[in-house]
């Protein structure tokens, strides 16, 4: 599914993303971990071409990311959602997500005229929309503008704008950032469900949440992958112990960092 | 409570307000006039407001639009006798050209450029109509025949004033409809994050470019029909101050709303006509409101009717929503 090799990105003098070779399978759950300005956000919005690579390659499904403009990487099956869930609360929840379908749709000017194959687009449109709100049980919340929705459902609204374009591979920046205990499951349960449809990277700092659901930790730290491997397993790695979870005097893990 | 409780009687007042005129028979053309200029010019703010309140674009000179279709409508109806239809739709489409040149190198800048560029555009047509007599009659401006419609003549102050209603029903509605399809959807998109609306597969800067354009055509075609309802064209309707005027009827009624700005038109129109006879006092007043609403109401009056409005939906949806908003 993703084959990225070498990337790097640098801004100015730095260089945030430092010779990254990162591959994900068709599906599953897979996590980027790593401290403060480790370039996990920046990996991702290089995967997604919100900026741009100084070398090296990445191919989703055998597409060359790299030729894409940033609009097009949704129609190479490339979505994602934004660390402080990026929504148009100009729009309603329900119209938040027909956005998630633009590049699907084709209408341009003749909306305005309201042709037939408009009124066909957009109903077939709502219709997804409408399932996908009542999955996550956001339906009855649909004509509200996501400002005035508490944080968590605003993440997962993020979450459902970039998931109801059935993309091949899901990159969530830290879609559990914020959220209370009681949003969480919810989220967790349409991020799980994801997983067995596409491939999902997604950057999160919770080792006790990835423990259930993520296949593969990647661990990185100053732009660079010091560690990979299952989420039990790169707790335990001295390095990962050393740079991120922080050791006590004893050598032992203080705390999951959170 | 639904959209057509308030549309449909606002609608029918309008409809038959030239009958009430009639009755009361006092000045009966003036005031024909003076709404049917309101109508045309509700068409322009809503057309700013496509490009303002919808897309988060600036443009400090919408009525350069509006005199690029004027002219354009008054010189292709003066020298080869072009009718209404064909010149609102000249105008609009001169207009719309005009705007690509504009936009689309604004639109690649960031920031307010659009602002700058729109004012600069807004001060020169005016200067180029005022200097180019051959074409436009300079100061002495361009005289326009009687109206005629589909080859119907719809010279009478009762007929225009029809024309206009309608031409500003038909622009509520395509703008409307706009607004609610895919591409409306992405211009409020680009407004609310560039960002978010690029991941999306929204064409950021086309996206400008695009609704620049819509803005432009529905100004120019609002200029074209204007110059069929004055029947005569002069530089002086389509300088700053006018500019300004459309501006505040955006800002007044309160962003992206089409009934915010038609609100903002008749608020604006208003006060212009009652404050015409002393010069500049209406810019003073308006400039003014635009101060006051811009501190103390920035949602304009849109945010002030909506207040209104939310305290009912509010209690109706706790009432029936099913879902807890902190489940």
């Amino acid at each position: 599914m993703l084959e990225a090799r070498g990337v790097t990105v640098r801004f100015g003098g730095l260089v945030a993303v430092d010779r990254l070779d990162l591959e994900v399978p068709d599906t599953g759950i897979f996590a980027l971990v790593g401290p403060n300005g480790a370039g996990k956000t920046t990996l991702i919005n290089a995967l997604s071409r919100v900026c741009s690579i100084a070398s090296g390659s990445v191919r989703v499904n055998g597409t060359d990311v790299l030729e894409l403009l940033p609009h097009q990487v949704v129609s190479a099956g490339v979505a994602r959602s934004f660390q402080r869930a990026e929504l148009f609360p100009t729009l309603t929840v329900l119209e938040n997500l027909l956005v998630g379908l633009h590049s699907e749709m084709t209408t341009g000017l003749e909306g305005a005229l309201m042709t037939p194959s408009t009124r066909r687009q957009e109903k077939a449109a709502r219709v997804r929309a409408e399932r996908l709100l009542r999955e996550l049980n956001l339906w009855e919340l649909r004509d509200f503008s996501p400002a005035d929705l508490p944080y968590g459902h605003q993440k997962l609204l993020d979450v459902a704008r970039a998931l109801i374009s059935e993309p091949k591979l899901l990159l969530l920046d830290e879609p559990f950032a914020g959220l209370t205990e009681a949003e969480t499951p919810r989220l967790l349960a349409c991020i799980a469900g994801a997983g067995r449809r596409c491939a999902v990277l997604m950057i999160e700092h919770h080792f006790e949440l990835l423990e259930g659901i993520a296949e593969r930790v990647t661990v990185m730290n100053f732009g660079r992958k010091i560690a990979e491997g299952s989420p039990s397993g790169v707790r335990r790695d001295p390095e990962v112990l050393r740079c991120y979870l922080g050791t006590g005097r004893h050598g032992q893990a203080e705390t999951a960092a959170c | 409570m639904p959209r057509y409780a308030v549309t449909v009687p606002v609608v029918i007042i309008a409809a038959v307000l030239p009958l009430v005129l009639q009755l009361i028979g006092e000045r009966q053309v003036y005031w024909l006039f003076v709404v049917s200029e309101f109508f045309v010019f509700a068409i322009v703010a809503i057309s700013l407001d496509l490009l303002m309140g919808r897309t988060g674009q600036i443009s400090l000179g919408h009525s350069g639009f509006v005199a690029v279709g004027a002219y354009t409508a008054a010189i292709l109806n003066a020298r080869f006798g072009v009718d209404l239809l064909g010149g609102a739709f000249a105008g609009g489409s001169l207009a719309a050209i005009a705007s690509l040149f504009l936009g689309v190198p604004a639109t690649r800048l960031r920031g307010h450029y659009l602002g700058i560029v729109t004012l600069g555009f807004g001060i020169a047509v005016d200067q180029i109509a005022l200097k180019w007599d051959a074409l436009t009659g300079g100061d002495q401006g361009l005289h326009l025949h009687r109206p005629t419609l589909l080859g119907l003549d719809v010279g009478t102050p009762v007929l225009m004033y029809y024309v206009a209603l309608i031409a500003l029903i038909v622009a509520t509605l395509l703008v409307w409809s706009l607004t609610r399809t895919r591409l409306g959807r992405a211009f409020a998109a680009v407004k609310d994050s560039e960002i978010a609306a690029a991941a999306m597969g929204v064409p950021v800067a086309s996206t400008k470019v695009v609704a620049f354009v819509c803005s432009a055509f529905l100004a120019g075609a609002a200029g074209g029909i204007y110059a069929f309802l004055a029947g005569f064209v002069a530089p002086e309707d389509f300088g700053i101050d006018s500019s300004l005027l459309f501006f505040a009827m955006v800002v007044i009624g309160g962003m992206g709303s089409i009934p915010g700005a038609i609100g903002g038109a008749i608020i604006v129109d208003a006060i212009k006509n009652a404050a015409a006879t002393v010069s500049g006092l209406s810019l003073a007043i308006l400039g003014g409101m635009i101060v006051l609403v811009v501190l103390f109401f920035p949602g304009g009056l849109k945010a002030l009717l909506r207040r209104h409005a939310a305290k009912r939906t509010t209690l109706d949806r706790t009432r029936n929503a099913t879902v807890p908003l902190d489940a």
